[in-house]
């Protein structure tokens, strides 16, 4: 018979005391354990749903130190994302309606002149003509131009139509560029060669105009670039750069090695730029509107900017009115 | 429809000096659109960086509203301000800026480890070698250079993948030569993942890199470089 | 809401930050260690001390009980004790007589003593070693102790052996065949034989005889009020003979126990100012971090959690730390120091109580805890733009009176005044740590003089001669003589000797001074006489049966005696024996009552000769009455005691040394008085006996006071170095502008030394008035033995100058090591707002 004093007694009872509250306790949390979880993913179904649904889910956010807050944030963002794909599709198909009207809106002129130009020569002897802009527009060069013949249709025409060539060749590049059925392929390798070809295509215009050039380029410059592409970029720089410097001007062309970058500059001693438009020139078919009669159809900085773009670098322009243009392209040095 | 993600209405931020109030923010209306790359210039004292405190959540209005991704910054408490600078605001300062007791790597996914969250190692490894800091990954910042420095701060901001990167004079303490590298970096970067930025500084050069520039001047904006039409962006 | 998992992070930061904080971390590491030691040491010592103290008491007393009756008991007040809620265990003695001689010794001091069952099995039992063989049943059986045989000089008998011993009781003198039913080993008086009841019956007394019965009360708990026991004595009704003495020592338990928890209190606050001071400084030196993490989106709940994490990795280390050091140095540690305060007997078992683990931890956890809450409040409360670099606000005041004074003082003053709180921090700290200091060790000194000083008038040694203790003067032998006094006073070693001299007399019947006095005697002390019935006829016929006796002194104790009377008495009287001094023995008389009376004597065996005294004054030194008659001890002086007498015996031999603690002396006074035949009835006193006893309890004690301080002053010392030079860490831009401005370094030191010194002085000036407050009631509390209060001048002027030394230097030495080699230059850069990763040149 075990002896059991007062004294035994009350620690047993208070150590059975203890047990109880503790097994109490951890009962508690469990089932508020359960409860917590259970809001969590009632939270999250719900959440689900109304982006299923499209719906604003701004209601379930929960700017607190919590596992919901922390899962809310991300849903939010692949909300975003979705939202701003679905947004950009609508603005590629939009992009892509103009597009196609700015393309018909280009090409109706020179094919509206070229088909005037055809029906002239085909009605040559009808009086077809008669009450016709291209009668008035025959009358008037008639007038002015005497001795013409049809050798002038004939050099209008095929003026005509290259513009309508360089159109389509131009509008093709772009769409090809933007559905990404081109591709871009980047290697290391010289950039002196690359500058060498664009220049060599503008040589020509700018003897022409009598404009110097000046290239600066060491041989041994590697970038990882695409020769084609970096080439076609830089080319549309410098026919700008032609275009839009006086005679007698000079265009500089250098390439410096940066830690990261690679620098190409061309700078020309032209009429400039305004501060306003210098984030506009990048747009497409944006033109100055001083050279409207110009030759081109404002895609050239457009594309150039892709190009680069596509690239990992960018382009950079540094004008001021009436102190010529430098543009600056950045291509990334190598990617390991 | 036009989804700003950084608003501001009429925002107002009053100092009391002694007996003079200075006002640094006197009604501010200003926007950001998301994947914008926007300058903020203006001289010393003119409040951009308070306009930047404001939109960071750093700071409390006076008077007006900030909306940043949907949030009305004002009705937020201090706690809450904090978890909303931790999951929607990635910060670039003049001066780095970074935890000097860890190391590069853990510097980069702090915030995002603050939030107990999963870390992206693809993509935390993908800004790192974009920035070039892969070789660096487990040093103290205090063995980095300046530039170093900042480009870590930079990996750090774009990491969590916030809603706006705030860049304060980032390139203060850079000389010219690695401010451009930076900068260029920055915006590559940004583009790539079609990043809002703000950038605060009081170089021309630095804000031309923007899409827009924003003059701040006396607390109020002057002269704001909007774009023509809405849709049309330069590069997109 | 289920909480969010981001607690990985903070930790690992914690733990990084404490790499990188070292010297921070380290010094509250040391701090934290050292007051967990402190703790547990003196969490330790209360314990054992308790326990220590309690087995010492129950010794000393010879069994555990806290209050007995003396004087007699009636069944009746036996009843009331046991009866009474507060009471745990009542036990009786009775005194049934005491041992004359057996053939082996004639001068015994071994007594006879009856137990009941309560007194011996539960009251004497923890009070005993070994004990064999039964209790008495028998009235010729006794329970003996090794000492007490040896005594009788039969020390080698043992349990079953009988021996002859003529022994003296109620009844008169009997010799009887004893036999040793048991033995016994242990504490208290042993010179005892415990018989049994039946042999205390015809012993003659009863128990409700004064001096012959005993009762022994133990109460329930420890600590008993005072309410309590004065209503037990009251329920009592106790006779004019009957006396309740109180024997616990629990107030003295409990102030020792008070000291100790103060010593804690001071040891904690202590470490509290330190760690706050450091955590304050170095969130106020971080702030910028701090807004950073809260830019980054840290919440101000995660930056608590990461400064409660990092002081639970440092208070971790720093508490196992001083555990283990605690535990380490208690073994060696603990007994001395409990025996230096007052424990003297046995050995010294340290206890080691799980509870005081725990105590120690939690108590040293609630400290750091404490101490780590306000400066995490503010660095939650920092706003992140505030922190971000941005200039500190400046002082609220708007202006400023330009005042006169040295530049340098004002601007010294100045700056200790800048940072209130912090200042006070760390005034407080400095000056606590000093404050202890103080009181420890004036207690300690006092210490010193308190336990040696207890032989009479600072005797080296005191002589007594046992046989003049007996009632038989035919017993008397002269153990002194002129032979040995000479010797005493021819050897060089010692300085004085004053002797003590008694004659036995006789203090005839007369109204005035002896009716009243024999009265008194009897009513106070006797139980089973009536004064006027049973004495008084018998006193005026044969006053010699109640002898009394002289005592006489010489001039120099006559100085020291009449310094502590009430009155003073003529000298010049006293010395021709005009008058002489009564030892009161416990009666109520004083000296209105007696002034002008004289008393009347002869010399026991000079009937005739009738001396007259003046009496001059009344003393209670027990000193003087070397054997107590009933009719009343006079003590004259030497000169005239051997005037009248023709050769007194010398009682006493007060010696004092040429040289205190002279051992040689010693020595050959023990030689002398073993060469002599009655070697064994020497009774001596010796200083260096009692001091060596004392010094193995004492003589660590100063190391240990040391020690205690040491710690103590390591922390406060330890906050004022990190907060000094933290302070002129955050401040090197200002130095370094002023330089820059024309202050030469010489200047700038300068001003550095006065805020030191201000620092300094501020914390004495604060230990010379609160901490010397505190310690002056600290000391006369436990000041039972009113030694004068004197602050030990050396110690303490030397710790002054050391803090004062420390106040000046650490600030030069701060400045010197964080200004280094830089420039002026550099140094306004680095504390240009501070960069947060090293300022590197920017140009890479």
């Amino acid at each position: 018979m075990v002896e059991i004093t007062w004294g035994t007694l009350v620690v047993m009872i208070i150590v059975a005391l203890i047990c109880g509250i503790l097994m109490v306790v951890a009962y508690g949390k469990c089932y508020r354990m359960q409860r917590d979880i259970d809001t969590f993913s009632d939270h999250l179904e719900k959440c689900l749903d109304a982006m299923i649904a499209g719906r604003d889910i701004t209601e379930y956010e929960q700017l607190e130190d919590s596992l919901w807050g922390k899962i809310y944030e991300k849903l939010w963002k692949v909300n975003q994302i979705w939202k701003r794909q679905s947004q950009n599709n609508i603005e590629e198909k939009r992009q892509m309606k103009e597009l196609i009207s700015d393309i018909s809106h280009q090409t109706k002129t020179p094919i509206a002149n070229m088909k005037v130009y055809l029906d002239i020569l085909e009605h040559e002897s009808a009086g077809a003509l008669i009450g016709t802009d291209i009668q008035k527009d025959y009358e008037e060069n008639i007038n002015e131009n005497a001795g013409e013949g049809w050798n002038d249709f004939l050099q209008k025409m095929k003026g005509q139509t290259e513009k309508l060539d360089f159109l389509i060749q131009s509008m093709v590049k772009m769409s090809r560029l933007e559905t990404g059925v081109i591709e871009i392929r980047q290697r290391s390798c010289s950039i002196f060669g690359t500058l060498g070809h664009a220049v060599a295509g503008i040589v020509p215009k700018a003897e022409q105009k009598g404009i110097g050039l000046y290239v600066d380029c060491k041989e041994d410059i590697t970038v990882y670039h695409d020769q084609k592409w970096t080439e076609e970029a830089i080319s549309n720089i410098l026919d700008n750069a032609v275009k839009y410097t006086p005679g007698g001007g000079t265009i500089c062309i250098s390439a410096v090695v940066q830690e990261f970058f690679t620098k190409i500059s061309i700078k020309d001693s032209g009429k400039g730029i305004a501060r306003e438009r210098q984030a506009e020139i990048f747009q497409r078919f944006y033109r100055e509107p001083e050279v409207h009669d110009q030759e081109g159809i404002g895609v050239g900085l457009y594309l150039a900017r892709k190009i680069i773009t596509m690239q990992n670098g960018y382009i950079e322009v540094n004008s001021e009115v009436g102190k010529g243009a430098e543009f600056s392209i950045y291509l990334p040095n190598e990617i390991r | 429809m036009e989804s700003w993600i950084v608003k501001t209405q009429a925002l107002k931020k009053y100092y009391k000096l002694g007996a003079n109030t200075v006002k640094a923010l006197d009604g501010v209306d200003f926007c950001v659109k998301e994947g914008e790359f926007v300058a903020i210039v203006g001289k010393s004292g003119s409040g951009k960086s308070t306009l930047l405190h404001m939109v960071g959540g750093l700071d409390v209005p006076t008077g007006g509203e900030v909306y940043v991704d949907g949030k009305q910054l004002s009705r937020l408490s201090k706690e809450k301000l904090a978890i909303f600078r931790r999951r929607k605001v990635g910060f670039i300062f003049q001066s780095y800026n970074l935890v000097p007791d860890l190391n590069v790597y853990e510097n980069i996914v702090l915030p995002i480890e603050l939030d107990g969250g999963h870390i992206d190692r693809e993509f935390v490894e993908d800004i790192m070698e974009l920035l070039k800091l892969q070789e660096k990954r487990e040093a103290l910042p205090h063995t980095l250079s300046g530039g170093q420095q900042q480009r870590v701060a930079i990996a750090r901001a774009l990491a969590s993948k916030p809603a706006i990167v705030l860049a304060d004079e980032p390139t203060g303490n850079l000389d010219t030569a690695t401010s451009h590298d930076v900068l260029g970096l920055l915006r590559m970067v940004a583009k790539q993942y079609q990043q809002t930025i703000v950038l605060i500084t009081h170089d021309m050069d630095i804000a031309q890199m923007a899409d827009r520039i924003v003059r701040i001047e006396d607390g109020r904006i002057v002269n704001a470089q909007t774009m023509k039409g809405s849709d049309v962006y330069a590069g997109e | 809401m289920l909480a969010n998992n981001n607690g990985q992070v903070i930790t690992r930061m914690a733990k990084r930050s404490l790499i990188s904080n070292k010297r921070k971390n380290g010094i509250m590491m040391i701090a934290i260690m050292l007051s967990t030691f402190m703790l547990f040491s003196i969490f330790t010592v209360g314990v054992t001390f308790l326990k220590m103290q309690r087995q010492q008491d129950i010794r000393t007393k010879g069994g555990e009980f806290d209050a007995y009756i003396y004087g007699g008991y009636t069944e009746k007040q036996k009843e009331i004790c046991r009866k009474n809620p507060a009471v745990d265990a009542v036990g009786v003695e009775g005194m049934a007589g005491w041992a004359v001689e057996t053939e082996a010794d004639d001068t015994l001091h071994s007594i006879f003593i009856w137990a009941d069952d309560t007194r011996w099995n539960v009251m004497k039992k923890p009070a005993m070693g070994e004990v064999r063989g039964v209790y008495p049943r028998k009235d010729n059986e006794v329970m003996a102790t090794k000492d007490a045989l040896e005594d009788c000089g039969l020390g080698d008998l043992d349990v079953g052996d009988t021996f002859p011993i003529t022994y003296q009781d109620n009844n008169g003198i009997h010799t009887k065949e004893l036999t040793i039913s048991g033995m016994w080993e242990g504490y208290g008086d042993t010179e005892i034989f415990y018989v049994s009841r039946s042999f205390f019956d015809q012993s003659g007394y009863t128990l409700e005889d004064s001096g012959r019965g005993f009762l022994y009360i133990h109460f329930r708990s420890f600590l008993v009020s005072e309410k309590t026991r004065n209503a037990l004595e009251s329920s009592l009704n106790l006779g004019k003979k009957q006396h309740f003495i109180i024997t616990s020592y629990a107030e003295r338990s409990i102030q020792i126990l008070a000291g100790l928890v103060g010593l804690v209190g001071i040891t904690c606050l202590s470490a509290y100012l330190l760690i706050y001071n450091i955590l304050y400084l170095s969130v106020a030196g971080n702030i910028r971090y701090y807004g950073l993490l809260q830019t980054v989106g840290m919440t101000g709940k995660q930056i608590d959690q990461l400064m409660k994490k990092q002081m639970l990795l440092v208070g971790t280390i720093g508490i196992g730390g001083g555990m283990m050091l605690g535990m380490a140095v208690s073994f060696l540690l603990i007994p001395m120091v409990v025996r230096s305060l007052g424990i003297r007997t046995g050995s010294i078992s340290v206890v080691f109580h799980p509870a005081i683990f725990f105590l120690s931890i939690l108590v040293a956890s609630i400290t750091i805890w404490l101490g780590c809450r306000k400066p995490a409040k503010i660095a939650t409360d920092i706003s992140p733009v505030e922190a971000l670099g941005y200039r500190r606000i400046a002082d609220k005041k708007s202006y400023r009176k330009t005042r006169r004074g040295g530049l340098l003082w004002r601007m010294a003053r100045e700056q200790f005044g800048r940072d209130k709180k912090k200042t006070a921090v760390v005034v407080l700290s400095l000056a606590a740590s000093l404050s202890v200091f103080l009181c420890l060790i004036t207690l300690i000194e006092s210490q010193g003089p308190r336990t040696i000083v207890s032989n009479y008038m600072d005797a080296d040694m005191v002589i007594s001669n046992d046989t003049l203790y007996k009632e038989d003067m035919n017993d008397w032998a002269r153990l002194m003589d002129a032979d040995f006094m000479n010797r005493l006073k021819e050897n060089e070693g010692i300085q004085e000797v004053h002797f003590m001299l008694t004659e036995r007399i006789v203090v005839p019947w007369e109204p005035e001074v002896a009716e009243p006095w024999m009265r008194e005697m009897y009513e106070v002390w006797y139980d089973d006489a009536s004064y006027d019935e049973d004495v008084k006829e018998d006193y005026i016929a044969h006053p010699e049966k109640y002898y009394s006796y002289m005592t006489g002194i010489d001039e120099t104790e006559f100085d020291y005696l009449n310094s502590t009377l009430e009155t003073s008495v003529d000298k010049e009287d006293f010395l021709a024996g005009k008058c002489g001094i009564l030892y009161r023995n416990g009666l109520s008389f004083d000296m209105d009552m007696l002034k002008g009376k004289k008393l009347n004597c002869y010399l026991y065996n000079e009937a005739d000769t009738l001396y007259e005294f003046a009496i001059a004054g009344l003393t209670d030194d027990i000193y003087y009455a070397h054997m107590l008659g009933n009719t009343p001890t006079i003590i004259v002086s030497n000169a005239f005691l051997k005037h009248i007498a023709d050769d007194p015996y010398v009682v006493k031999a007060n010696v004092q040394y040429v040289k205190e603690y002279d051992e040689t002396v010693e020595q050959e006074i023990k030689d002398m008085i073993q060469e002599s035949p009655y070697a064994k009835s020497f009774r001596r006193d010796s200083k260096i006996d009692e001091m060596k006893r004392v010094e193995d309890a004492q003589g660590n004690m100063m190391g240990v006071g040391i020690g205690i301080t040491l710690i103590l002053a390591l922390i406060g010392i330890m906050n004022y170095i990190n907060t000094v030079s933290g302070n002129i860490q955050s401040r090197q831009m200002e130095l370094a502008v002023m330089e820059s401005v024309g202050m030469t370094e010489k200047q700038v030191k300068e001003m550095l030394l006065r805020e030191g010194i201000l620092f300094g002085a501020s914390s004495l000036a604060l230990m010379a008035t609160v901490g010397l407050g505190v310690t002056y009631v600290i000391y006369q509390s436990m000041n039972y033995m009113d030694i004068a209060f004197e602050v030990p001048v050396i110690p303490v002027g030397i710790m002054v100058v050391f803090v004062v030394a420390v106040c000046m230097g650490v600030p030069l030495a701060a400045y010197r090591i964080l200004t280094g080699e830089k420039t002026v230059v550099e140094r306004i850069r680095i504390g240009d707002g501070g960069n947060l990763n090293f300022p590197r040149p920017q140009f890479e």
